[in-house]
């Protein structure tokens, strides 16, 4: 049976979960952080991806990219907002697409997203100790077509097999369905980084069903964090009216201040700041209270609120008529968003797992039950948005409506409007407006083929399927003569099939150099915690060993250190290795162990 | 119709079906199970909805009788086009407390009649005598009006 | 779907739309309703010598509806009655190039004219008696 890892990929962290002996765990290499946080930063030519890369938002803001998630399948026009408070430039590129220019390169949001995922897979390859090709990778319930076929493409180039795509908030209604296994209607309120769902589900017996959904992909905790900032800022013009926020140091010390100040008001009713800010030559301080805050998100708060009743009122039911509300996603642990989801659903949410893990818990689960592992369980999703087409004067007709139980299909006649028109364009949107200017408009399908014949004479049926994945496939059939119309998708906000493959002969270039690279800045950093552990414990190794013995280490460690200058990653393996062996008898006293342990230096 | 029936039912066969459970399998049995699923969510979201049903069903009861599908109550027609403007009037007015009165009268009217359809069928299905299985497509006929009134509605 | 832009005009930019007064003897008024999505359409003409010399309409429905109206409107004017009588949807679905999910739409159209000649004749039987 091949494993089906679930990946999170998360707006501000990403993590990996699967099913081993004792059940689902969420995988890390052994006593790493499982949570690689979705940041990337380019440094001489090559990517550096995860905790290494969060430190350079302040040092390095417009080589740094980070809320990736939040350009995936979007536009310039759609990123206004947006863009102006990145510290990295986003450009408009062809079609609908957007760039991240770094210096001279450009990178597609999906390429981005997909270092993250080849970091997340490389990690887990590592904590696995086994290949890993294939996953299940989540979406906010709320995302369209085209921000799932950008996650899907993100996955491809990153070398990954995505069996399934799997709504955020139904992943973890599985983890949770399967923990509780209590019959009933469950709420899944989800907000993380930077989007928001409520699912809400029907779980009877081994079917978990859900029966509608709704959302906002463009509101998380980044926004909380947003509210802050200007918080700050206020504070600061007020007493230092000559600052300016050009700079982009100065806007990612303010971000990276109003994050401390949010998590830590998630654990107290106050909390006092300092306001470090050298390249303005001033350290304001101050104090943010619980209560200021949740006064700034509270506009906010409601969004969500909005979202919840959407979603009852389709579903025909009522707040009360829910049996569990279960929290997810990191934003949830604010104190002024779960009073509020109390206070909506007139009971207290279910908060048993944790809620930054429960998503990947849940698709790696999904996984485990895709790749033949078990079932005990069945998961029926909807398709979040209506999918539909452009008629007479701009207004969208829906073909499929929204909280349709997936997969689904619906046909549709189409004919020619000139005597012997051999093709037909059609423009495919999603959304739930009436006009199609305020929905997503997905592609073109273009209809070719069509034998020649009057006008108005060939009827073409077209089918529009959506998948389990929630994406849609376009077939049509020419119904007199029986022909197969073929049919050309041209995606509005994509990429093309032959574009992903130009991306991915590129990147096999880049291959190998990339990941020596990697290498090279992962080895550094084991052998700079192997000097460390060293240095510490030099009491014990003048204790244990000889003088000769120490000479050798010393010189050993010299090596490693010239090695770290040169480009060959596999010869400062060598050299790590060779330290480590010669560290063994240390890591075999008492002390030593302790000191190595401590510091996570694999001895021997 | 029992609803608690069909969802069992349902249950039983999606789980039988789902893709979910042919990941494994070949191309074509993924297809297979794909395209099966999606007939079954079809039938099931046609038999849970009684107008959806309705329609389904009275064709097949009629059996090639011919029905008068643009057959609607006297005064019927005239009586939807003044309720189309004067809910122009005030939908624009935007008096909330008055469209959410004359939604709640519209809703009411609509639903007594889709119970109705029950009521008819059940006399359809034992003596099936055409003038009922006509009623009945009048009333489906008029359910379309009522239902367009309702969708103006702001949700 | 690439509509003409006949539609778009006549979509965009209804002519005729409104009403005469019901009970003038001179006026005709054609109420039908489409049973296939239940939309309503008033179509309206004004006779003179058997002529018509003016149409109006009120279309609560969609696009193409409102299309097939104002195009029904614009053609009848300046007819005689009989004239009137042979306009058929096919027309109108070939003028606007509507697709076949819409040609219930131009139906209405050609309905709403015949209602609205019936509704003249008999009425003005009846003012003659
Ligand atoms: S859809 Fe109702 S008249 Fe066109």
């Amino acid at each position: 049976m091949e494993r089906i890892i679930g990946i999170d990929l998360g707006t501000t962290n990403s993590l990996a979960a699967t099913v081993i002996e004792d059940g689902p765990e969420v995988v890390a290499p052994s006593g790493e952080n499982p949570i690689t946080p979705s940041v990337l930063t380019r440094s001489s030519g090559n990517w550096i991806v995860g905790e290494a890369a969060v430190a350079q938002r302040l040092t390095a803001p417009e080589q740094t990219v980070y809320s990736v998630k939040r350009l995936m399948g979007r536009d310039v026009e759609e990123l206004a907002e947006e863009i102006k408070e990145l510290p990295y430039a986003v450009i408009p590129a062809q079609r609908k697409l957007v760039k991240v220019r770094i210096g001279t390169e450009e990178f597609t949001p999906q390429e981005l997203s997909a270092e993250i995922l080849r970091e997340v897979k490389r990690r887990a390859e590592t904590a696995l100790d086994e290949t890993v090709s294939k996953a299940v990778i989540t979406v906010p319930a709320y995302f369209d077509d085209a921000q799932r076929q950008a996650t899907r493409a993100a996955a491809k180039l990153a070398g990954l097999e995505v069996v399934r795509i799997l709504n955020e908030p139904t992943a973890a209604a599985i983890a949770y369905g399967l923990d509780e296994r209590k019959d009933g209607y469950v709420a899944v309120y989800d907000l993380g980084g930077g989007t928001f769902d409520l699912s809400l589900l029907k779980l009877s017996g081994k079917l978990f069903k859900v029966i509608a959904t709704h959302g906002d992909t463009r509101l998380g905790g980044d926004d909380f964090d947003r509210e802050l900032m200007t918080l700050l800022r206020e504070r600061l013009l007020a007493e230092h009216p000559e600052v300016t926020f050009e700079r982009a140091e100065t806007q990612q010390r303010l971000r990276k201040t109003a994050e401390e100040i949010k998590i830590r008001l998630s654990g107290s009713p106050e909390t006092a700041y300092t306001l470090e800010l050298p390249e303005c030559g001033i350290m304001p301080q101050g104090l943010v209270t619980q209560a200021e805050f949740e006064e700034r998100i509270a506009p906010l708060i409601e969004r969500t609120l909005a979202s919840c009743r959407k979603a009852l009122g389709a579903a025909g039911l009522t707040a009360e008529q829910m049996d569990e509300v279960v929290l997810v996603g990191g934003s949830t642990v604010v104190p002024g968003v779960r009073k509020a989801v109390e206070r909506f659903f007139g009971r207290k949410p279910h908060v048993a797992i944790d809620p930054y893990k429960v998503v990947a818990i849940g698709a790696g689960i999904q996984g485990h039950l895709l790749a033949g592992g078990r079932r005990d369980f069945l998961l029926l999703d909807v398709i979040p948005l209506a999918l539909g087409i452009e008629t007479l004067g701009g207004t969208f007709s829906k073909l499929i409506t929204a909280n349709t139980t997936i997969p689904a299909e619906v046909a549709e006649m189409f004919t020619t409007n000139v005597d012997n028109q051999t093709a037909i364009d059609v423009n495919i949107y999603q959304g739930e407006r009436e006009l199609v200017e305020d929905c997503r408009n997905l592609g073109r399908f273009k209809l070719r083929g069509i034998p020649p014949m009057p006008a108005g004479l060939p009827l073409v049926e077209v089918a529009f399927r959506v998948d389990a994945n929630g994406l849609l496939i376009v077939s049509a059939k020419e119904q007199r003569s029986g022909t197969a119309a073929e049919i050309e998708v041209i995606p509005s906000h994509g990429l093309t099939q032959s574009e992903i493959d130009h991306i991915l002969e590129e990147s096999f270039d880049h291959a190998i150099s990339d990941f020596n690279a990697r290498q090279l800045i992962e080895f550094g950093q084991t052998a700079a915690r192997m000097f460390r552990g060293i240095e510490q414990c030099w009491t014990v190794a003048e204790a244990t060993l000889s003088t000769e013995e120490r000479q050798e280490l010393r010189t050993q460690m010299d090596v490693v250190r010239s090695s770290m200058q040169g480009g060959d990653a596999a010869a400062l393996k060598r050299q790590i290795d060779a330290l480590g062996e010669l560290t063994r008898p240390l890591a075999d006293t008492a002390m030593g162990r302790a000191v190595l342990e401590e510091l996570q230096i694999a001895a021997g | 119709m029992d609803l608690d029936l069909l969802e069992e039912r349902y249950q039983q066969l999606t789980v039988e079906l789902h893709p979910d459970f042919y990941a494994n399998a070949s191309k074509r049995q993924q297809q297979q199970s794909e395209l099966a699923s999606t007939v079954l969510n079809r039938a099931y979201n046609t038999l849970r909805n009684p107008v959806a049903r309705a329609n389904d069903l009275l064709p097949r009861l009629a059996q090639g009788a011919a029905l008068d599908e643009r057959q609607l109550p006297s005064g019927f027609l005239m009586e939807m086009f003044g309720l189309q403007e004067s809910l122009d009037e005030l939908l624009e007015s935007g008096i909330p407390e008055e469209i959410a009165q004359t939604r709640t009268d519209l809703t009411e009217r609509h639903a007594t009649l889709i119970s109705g359809l029950a009521l008819h069928f059940a006399e359809a299905e034992a003596t099936a005598p055409p003038s009922t299985l006509q009623t009945l497509q009048t009333d489906l006929n008029a359910e379309r009006y009522l239902h367009r009134l309702l969708e103006r509605f702001p949700v | 779907m690439a509509y003409s832009e006949k539609v778009v005009d006549h979509y965009s930019a209804p002519r005729n739309v409104g009403s005469f007064m019901k009970n003038d003897d001179a006026v005709g008024t054609g109420l039908v309703g489409a049973p296939e999505c239940g939309d309503v359409m008033k179509l309206q003409i004004k006779v003179e010598n058997d002529q018509i010399v003016d149409a109006k309409f009120k279309t609560f429905g969609c696009g193409s509806a409102i299309a097939s109206s104002s195009l029904a409107t614009e053609w009848v004017k300046g007819k005689t009655l009989d004239e009137a009588m042979t306009i058929r949807n096919t027309e109108i679905v070939e003028e606007l190039s509507l697709p076949p999910v819409k040609i219930h739409c131009s139906v209405l159209a050609e309905d709403a004219i015949k209602a609205a000649i019936a509704d003249y004749k008999s009425r003005s039987a009846a003012s003659a008696d």
